[in-house]
């Protein structure tokens, strides 16, 4: 494998041998990548990409770093244009950001001169939505996210985690479809970052994620973190990147942190891990 | 501006309307204003001591006292009234213009890759070059009335808020577009809620270095043209050795200069706080 993929559309017509799943992400001999240095090569980041996730389905993306998950992330939050191939949402092509989707930074990334409930609701103030019942979502995701007592504290008042609350909460506050999470603990200490994914896993399984029928994409390079989140995982290989494995985590919800010591976890994790270090193995040797 | 913001602030924030204050401790929060007037008392009484047990000459170097009587003269016969009118217009005219113009012409600027690099190298020659190496130019150009003096506050106050305006918006982090390209956020609410927030603290410390240099605009323009103003009356009352009404004039400045810097900064404290490392 080589990164020189040809940037343009897939030549060969694209035979639509299924019809398109109308609902959820679908990613078809996806290309993305960039233009760099003074000749303007391009330096694909993902090739030749086939995904998808269904709707309501919590799907995680565990990569080496520099692999281009996150470019994979951008392009569906549609920051990063798409150079080949298809990307569709609910059977709509992406072709840049949409209110049925939202993105949780990696950074937190709040306005420092909007304070919390203000940063939260950013959101609903840039799409001009000032319902009663967008204010109380608002409220209701403060308290979810357990930030009540901070809700008119500055960001530069809170802790990293704190901050990655309100992060997500901005997120959640749109009511998006899809929502996209690039590596949200990755910046967090263990401790943190252990109740943080407790959290999600709470939130995402409670009445305001899953019963609202939304989808998440969620990248982290934190094995565990991915068995523990997802109902399905996929290994991207190394750049430029593409699915090497395909995981369903057949465990039913509720689930919670005390399922990490059971014997089925850990089997879980080895798999993904051993398809990690094989995708990397053939990265190396392709490269 | 302020009313803008202070819908936007007001109409996200129904549960709390209040921020919680720093230090609500009385003594704890006003323990710095107090002890740089402390600072000014011990040079006024050292001051006076030395006047009175002509330690320097009084007739020089007067003594607060002297001052004070003074200041309570020229504002008791009038005669200052005018003086202060002038300069205070032409202060007033200048700094209007100065903000007005400076802060819009230095987003446009900043926001512009093309027109910032065309204008940087002038920016920085007009800023560079002393502007009172100006003033026969522009006296030659505009007589030695109002609109000269107020020419001279404008060129000396506007280019530092122009560059900090312009600085503050080449800076605006990435992230903060990224946030607002995500939330499919429109130019006019990004301009209002993300930009121009981003950019008042850089603003607010454009305004306050171009008061200053409004101020010395003003007063070196009235101290060559010789037409008045408060400048000319403390030149004119120095050289009749008028040492004590001489220092009057320049009392009335430094409250003046005292006043606008604590407007700037207040307005700072409310918009601009979490600039300030913490």
């Amino acid at each position: 494998m080589s990164g020189s993929h040809a940037p343009t559309a897939s030549d060969a017509p694209v035979t639509l041998e299924q019809p398109p799943n109308s609902s959820g992400l679908r990613a078809h001999d996806l290309t993305l990548g960039y233009k760099v240095g003074r000749h303007r090569e391009f330096n694909a980041a993902v090739a030749g990409m086939n995904l998808e996730i269904q709707r309501g389905e919590f799907a995680v993306i565990v990569g080496p770093s520099g692999c281009g998950k996150s470019t994979f992330l951008e392009a569906v939050a549609g920051l990063v244009p798409v150079t080949g191939g298809e990307l569709t949402f609910n059977g709509q092509p992406i072709l840049g950001p949409d209110k049925q989707r939202s993105l949780v930074f990696q950074q937190a990334s709040l306005f420092p001169w909007r304070n919390v409930r203000e940063n939260v609701a950013y959101g609903l103030v840039a799409q001009r939505r000032r319902g009663k019942q967008d204010q109380e979502r608002v409220d209701h995701l403060i308290n979810l996210v357990g930030l009540r007592e901070h809700a008119t504290k500055m960001p530069q008042e809170l802790s990293g985690g704190m901050r990655q609350r309100a992060n997500l909460a901005r997120a959640l506050a749109t009511d998006p479809d899809l929502i996209l999470l690039d590596e949200p603990f990755g910046a967090l200490d263990a401790m943190t970052r252990e109740t943080l994914q407790e959290e999600l896993l709470q939130i995402w399984q409670s009445d305001d994620g899953r019963g609202e029928g939304k989808t998440a994409l969620f990248i982290t390079h934190d094995v565990a973190e991915s068995v523990l989140l997802a109902d399905r995982v996929f290994v991207f290989s190394m750049a430029p990147a593409h699915v090497a494995h395909e995981v369903k985590i057949d465990v039913p919800r509720p689930r919670d942190a005390s399922w990490k010591r059971s014997a089925q976890f850990t089997e879980y994790c080895d798999e993904l891990l051993e398809a990690l270090h094989s995708g990397k193995r053939a990265g190396q040797g392709g490269g | 501006m302020a009313t803008v913001l202070d819908d936007a602030v007001r109409s996200v924030r129904p549960i709390m309307p209040k921020r919680p204050s720093r230090g609500s401790n009385f003594w704890f929060r006003s323990q710095g204003g107090l002890l740089s007037l402390l600072g000014i008392l011990v040079v006024l009484v050292a001051w006076q001591i030395c006047a009175d047990t002509n330690v320097v000459n009084p007739t020089f170097s007067s003594s607060p006292i002297d001052i004070a009587k003074a200041e309570y003269t020229i504002f008791q016969d009038g005669s200052i009234w005018s003086t202060l009118g002038k300069t205070g217009w032409e202060l007033l005219i200048g700094l209007l213009i100065i903000i007005v113009g400076g802060i819009p012409l230095g987003l446009i600027i900043g926001a512009n890759n093309t027109l910032y690099h065309l204008t940087r190298g002038m920016i920085d020659i007009l800023y560079s070059v002393p502007f009172v190496l100006f003033l026969p130019i522009i006296i030659f150009w505009f007589g030695i009335d109002n609109e000269s003096r107020i020419v001279l506050v404008i060129w000396s106050g506007i280019l530092p808020l122009m560059m900090n305006t312009i600085a503050g918006v080449r800076s605006l982090d990435r992230d903060y577009s990224r946030v607002a390209k995500v939330f499919c956020t429109p130019r006019t609410i990004y301009f209002l809620r993300v930009a121009m927030p981003a950019t008042v603290p850089y603003i607010l410390s454009g305004v306050r270095l171009a008061i200053g240099r409004a101020l010395v605009g003003a007063i070196v323009a009235e101290f060559f043209m010789g037409s008045g103003g408060l400048g000319f009356f403390v030149q004119q009352q120095a050289a009749q050795f008028n040492t004590a009404e001489s220092m009057a004039g320049i009392v009335i400045l430094a409250v003046v200069a005292i006043v606008l810097n604590n407007i700037v900064g207040g307005l700072y404290r409310r918009y601009a706080l979490w600039a300030e490392p913490q």
